[in-house]
């Protein structure tokens, strides 16, 4: 097997707030091989989006700290590079889209104007060079008329076209690493069903690596190889698509796929999960779920299980895991 | 039928100032245009469509909290829109409504006994110590603690401040529900949780439900029938089976083929319709879908289909079915 593209090893991560030391991200390792889609899901606070902003150095920091792990990118780690390392890395070799196109576009540029920035301060082309690189870019995530679409202004644009520009800054440098986070979020089902279509296509043709984070598993599930679940700032389950629709390990994974209502279980009262999210500025000892968790036993509560191969491949972080 | 709508429409004229309503025009946003169905007494209705399609405007235009353009709604029998001031205030108590955003929609100043307790004096007249137990009462249905009533909205996470605008809703006694969006700001955890007590309260009091949402899973998993609405217009209706085992409209079956579900893990992602989801300013006069449709024919740009009762019950508006 190919050595990992990239490597988070124990991450952790706090915010030292007036309220308090809040642990956002506790211990958290997975790895990314070349060419992969990763997915990451959970629900809304668990950790998504500063597990990934952590990766590019995007955490604020104060209030922010990586207390702990390593991020080995081709082997090296990113967390012990100089800012103007990070910069050459950062937008060129692994970028990143957000949920909201409109809070990472400029609104005083055009859409021209932003991408072919990016060539010219990354890749050092000049000015003609980058207009038609832009115009490329700009085709490559199939909008309509590319040269009318770079005259244009962020606002003037639909939410899917947005979204479409962003993908095209994005990929601009053809980085092996593409970062998503929510990116269809925010748009309609049949806008978001486009975007995920491109997003696969362009991973293809590009050979890159997809990290893509959601809160809804059936998206993860139309794009993803493996997905990894979070839960209150821990990684809980790491399994193959399959495996993890299938036979999931974690008592949380096995939770939120019967929380969610399908139309085929009409008749089925939903499983919701008993109560609610733990204070991430006082998480209990031991697994943070077992408060909610109907298998917990006296050892869940003291000892915090580690995430390991339980079942091949596939890893969770429950002592009790499996049906 | 608890609820009979006819011809409902709402145009709003967004031409601008007059200079420019000479040079470019008339300019119309048909956010409801000539829509009509029954709710059944004791049943969910579910309206599901993308932003921008109407679902919303629907729910103000049925509790007149905008004034329609034109067209009727029968409430057992008598028609809302026409209704004097006076009566409304009974129409009010049996028609409340559930908002999408539980933080929006309490008033942060209000202790939840006056949440709940006001409409609880303003329709049913109680006073004092009953309508504090019937509050408590309300609270506990909803799966809250009767001690909680002196508390205020912030002190509630988002899913039981759901509860509360539930409890709120069913103190006025109300015969019909409209909630529009009542999950969809909750994470899938908690969501289970109100979809639940939703789905409870509905059977255990006989209550007629419209339910919106744009999650299509929602709808399916809460509504007995169902209404497809794009652009303003309604393209198809069908007790919920039919709408997700048979659909016929090509923008159901789009809609479908888009909807991301976790019984569908290992299809690979497809994107049966193209084109951005459009406003309806001036639009085309025969039917919304055709610039984006995948079976349309000639006739789609001209001449506008009606909905029509293509099997039993399942009435479509599409020339091609
Ligand atoms: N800049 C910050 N300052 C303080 N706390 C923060 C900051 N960024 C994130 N947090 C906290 O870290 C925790 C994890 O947040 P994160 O944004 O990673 O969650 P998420 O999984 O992306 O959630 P969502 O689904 O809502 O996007 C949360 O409790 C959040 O409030
Ligand atoms: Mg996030």
């Amino acid at each position: 097997m190919d050595a990992p593209l990239l490597e988070v090893k124990n991450l952790t991560i706090r915010f030292h707030l007036q309220r308090g030391v809040l642990s956002a991200v506790q211990n958290v390792s997975f790895s990314l091989r070349a060419g992969e889609t990763l997915g990451i899901v959970g629900e809304t606070g668990c950790g998504k989006t500063v597990t990934s902003l952590s990766i590019l150095r995007l955490i604020p920091c104060p209030p922010g700290n990586i207390a702990g792990g390593e991020i080995l990118f081709h082997g090296e780690d990113l967390l012990k590079k100089s800012e103007r390392e990070i910069e050459k890395i950062r937008g060129r070799k692994i970028s990143m889209i957000f949920q909201e196109p409109m809070t990472s576009l400029n609104p005083s540029l055009t859409v021209g104007e932003q991408i072919s920035e990016c060539y010219r301060v990354h890749m050092g082309h000049s000015g003609k060079v980058a207009r038609e690189f832009t115009e490329h870019a700009l085709s490559l995530v199939q909008l309509p008329s590319p040269q009318t679409v770079a005259g244009r202004y962020p606002h003037e644009l639909a939410g899917g076209m947005r979204q479409r520009v962003m993908i095209a800054m994005a990929l601009a440098c053809q980085p092996e690493i593409l970062i998503a986070d929510e990116p269809t979020t925010a748009l309609d089902v049949t806008i978001q069903a486009q975007i995920l279509e491109l997003l696969k296509e362009l991973q293809t043709k590009m050979k890159m690596a997809l990290i893509f984070i959601s809160h809804n598993l059936g998206v993860v599930a139309r794009l993803c190889d493996r997905i990894g679940v979070m839960y209150a700032g821990s990684l809980v389950e790491l399994s193959d698509k399959k495996s993890l629709f299938t036979h999931p390990l974690h008592p949380y994974t096995q939770a939120l796929l019967n929380a969610i209502p399908r139309p085929d279980l009409r008749d089925e009262t939903l499983k919701a999960i008993p109560g609610s999210v733990c204070n991430l500025f006082d998480p209990p000892p031991g697994c943070k779920f077992h408060p909610r968790c109907a298998k917990a036993k006296e050892l869940c509560k003291t000892e915090m299980p580690r995430l390991e191969a339980k079942s091949g491949e596939n890893l969770a972080a429950c002592y009790f895991p499996g049906a | 039928m608890m609820l009979e709508v006819k011809n409902l429409t709402k145009y709003y004229d967004i031409s601008g100032g007059l200079m420019s309503r000479l040079s470019a025009g008339l300019k119309l946003l048909k956010a409801v245009d000539h829509i009509g169905f029954s709710v059944p007494e004791g049943k969910t209705f579910g309206l599901v469509g993308e932003s921008g399609c109407g679902k919303s405007t629907t729910a103000r235009l049925i509790t007149r909290l905008i004034p329609a353009t034109e067209g009727e709604v029968f409430f057992q029998g008598r028609d809302i829109l026409r209704l004097p001031k006076r009566e409304m205030r009974e129409l009010r108590r049996h028609v409340q409504m559930i908002f999408q955003d539980p933080y929006a929609s309490l008033n942060p100043r209000m202790r939840i006994i006056e949440v709940v307790g006001r409409p609880l004096s303003h329709f049913q007249g109680l006073k004092g110590r009953k309508r504090r137990d019937r509050a408590a009462e309300l609270l506990d249905l909803v799966g809250l603690r009767p001690e909680q009533l002196d508390r205020y909205p912030h002190e509630f996470s988002g899913g039981q401040r759901q509860r509360i605008g539930i409890a709120r809703a069913l103190a006025a006694g109300p015969k019909l529900i409209i909630a529009d969006e009542p999950v969809s700001s909750l994470d899938v955890s908690v969501q289970a949780q109100v979809l639940n007590l939703l789905k409870k309260l509905q059977r255990e009091l006989k209550l007629s439900l419209i339910f919106i949402s744009h999650d299509l899973n929602v709808v399916g998993y809460l509504a007995d029938i169902v209404a497809v609405m794009y652009a303003g217009k309604i393209m198809e209706i069908a007790p919920v089976a039919q709408i997700f085992n048979a659909p016929l409209n090509p923008y159901t079956k789009a809609l479908l083929a888009s909807n991301p579900t976790v019984g569908s893990y290992m299809e690979t992602v497809r994107s049966p319709l193209k084109g951005e989801v459009p406003l309806p300013v001036n639009p085309p006069s025969g039917c919304r879908l055709e610039p984006r449709c995948p079976i349309r024919v000639d006739r789609c740009k001209t001449i506008e289909p009606m909905l029509e009762e293509k099997r039993t019950l399942h009435r479509v508006a599409c020339h091609e079915v």
